[in-house]
């Protein structure tokens, strides 16, 4: 009795030795891969970075012909054409209604950053985390560097970089649940005398937005557009964010909530633009 | 004795790639695959009961491959995931299945649970400071993403799984043919 019971303390206590040797030798492997963290990662995407790109291409091509018969209804291609344009309308409308000109014939993101001195990197995307987070394929080198903000051609927010790599960046999108950038409401028939309507767009995860922190007395439509007011000075003003597409009010909450439809998409993001200079200019 | 380990890191190394690029285009109302996850997870449910080594052996390689393409810090997935197959082995064991008769009752339940809890988990984790995040994850698009990996999941189950009858099969002709 006394035999078996020594052998199953022995016993015992051997896997507990076991399992904190396991855990300490973890523990320090997990540190070390912590300090060589950047160095990792960055060296797995250049090794994987060709493959990656062909798989990426493949996957576009791809999911361009299984489209239609995953949608029959929206066929691809000319949807992607017809949202390139709205999105290209939208911009020409919120830059009109900003600025007060009528005579501006074309918008284009690019005339727009020699306008106000911005300096861009462009930047192909080239995977996707889960958590809302795309990687593209420049880096430090490039001089990107975090926090600095990521928009399309069209003048559509992506979102911010979240982390620099020497050879690729991580891109936060404003679809994350980190993320949360002001806004002011430009609506379909705007009174100048109005006062100017201003609220939050969080990040809802899985690509979806919200707005949030609009005061209850203020009106908001369905269909009203959603642009950045650069009041936590990370995005330059009058970028598209979304269309209001239902509005949830509640006479006991102090502000109202909408849903939101986002711009921004990451499938048809040929080129994104990283904006080098914007802080530095504010 | 190097050739498993050596396949499996290539193996996962192939599915990491895959799943940050090719996959990125087939994303369902927000619902994204999780090619590495169900690897892993066939690997340590096909794996011989109690063989807890080779389980965490997998979970490490899943895990630093998960973190690395993923702006979390390196490590989290590798402890989450050698929890999930803790747990995977422990339930396995605790079902006192028969050998070899993986069934897809079994599997699928398993692998619901296991991807729920990692996928809150990992919120979790990464988003430690705002805990109300975790509640906000269950929204359509997580059930969406459950069910386009448990399909997977299912899928790849079905043909593991006749291989490794098929297996079983040789073996047990090779032993009556020694006796």
């Amino acid at each position: 009795m006394n035999v078996s019971s020594a052998s199953s303390i022995n016993k015992k206590k051997k896997n507990y030795l076991k399992f904190f040797s396991v855990a300490i030798v973890l523990c320090i492997f997990i540190f070390v891969l912590n300090i060589f963290s950047s160095q990792i990662k960055n060296y797995f995407y250049l090794l994987s970075s060709p493959v990656q790109k062909t798989f990426f291409t493949a996957g576009e091509s791809l999911s361009g012909i299984l489209n239609p018969f995953l949608n029959i209804y929206n066929l691809a291609g000319e949807n992607e054409k017809l949202k390139k344009e709205n999105q290209n309308l939208l911009s020409q409308i919120s830059l009109l209604q900003a600025t007060g000109e009528g005579i501006r014939a074309s918008f284009d993101f690019s005339a727009n950053c020699q306008d106000k001195n911005f300096t861009t990197v462009m930047a192909s995307v080239i995977g996707l985390d889960g958590q809302d987070v795309i990687s593209i394929n420049k880096g430090s080198s490039e001089g990107i560097s975090e926090g600095m903000p990521v928009v399309s051609q069209q003048g559509v927010v992506f979102g911010k970089i979240l982390a620099v790599y020497k050879n690729f960046s991580k891109v936060m999108l404003i679809s994350n649940k980190n993320s949360v950038i002001d806004v002011k409401i430009q609506q379909k028939t705007a009174d100048p005398l109005m006062p100017e309507i201003n609220g939050v767009v969080r990040g809802n995860g899985n690509f979806s937005i919200f707005l949030d922190l609009v005061q209850v007395d203020q009106e908001i439509k369905e269909g009203d557009i959603l642009i950045t007011s650069s009041l936590e000075k990370v995005f330059p003003k009058d970028l598209l964010v979304g269309k209001i597409t239902k509005i949830e009010k509640n006479d006991q909450k102090p502000f109202q909530q909408a849903k939101i439809e986002q711009f921004f998409e990451v499938k048809s993001a040929d080129n994104l633009f990283v904006i080098t200079n914007y802080k530095q200019e504010n | 004795m190097w050739l498993k380990p050596f396949i499996v890191i290539i193996l996962f190394y192939f599915f990491a790639i895959l799943q940050n690029s090719f996959f990125t285009h087939f994303v369902f109302s927000g619902g994204v695959l999780n090619l590495i996850f169900i690897l892993f997870f066939l690997f340590v449910f096909f794996e011989k009961q109690k063989s807890y080594y080779w389980a965490f052996f997998y979970a490490v390689v899943a895990g630093l491959f998960l973190d690395i393409f993923s702006y979390a810090s390196l490590g989290i997935s590798i402890v989450l995931l050698m929890a999930m197959a803790f747990l995977i082995k422990k339930t396995q064991s605790s079902l006192k299945e028969e050998k070899d008769n993986f069934s897809l009752l079994h599997f699928a339940l398993l692998f619901l649970v296991s991807f729920i809890l990692y996928s809150l988990l990992l919120q979790t984790c990464i988003f430690i400071i705002i805990v109300p995040h975790v509640f906000t994850k269950f929204s359509l698009g997580f059930i969406i993403e459950i069910i386009y990996n448990l399909f997977f999941a299912v899928l790849a189950f079905l043909i593991c799984k006749k291989y490794v009858k098929e297996r079983v099969d040789t073996k047990q002709i090779s032993l009556f043919r020694n006796k």
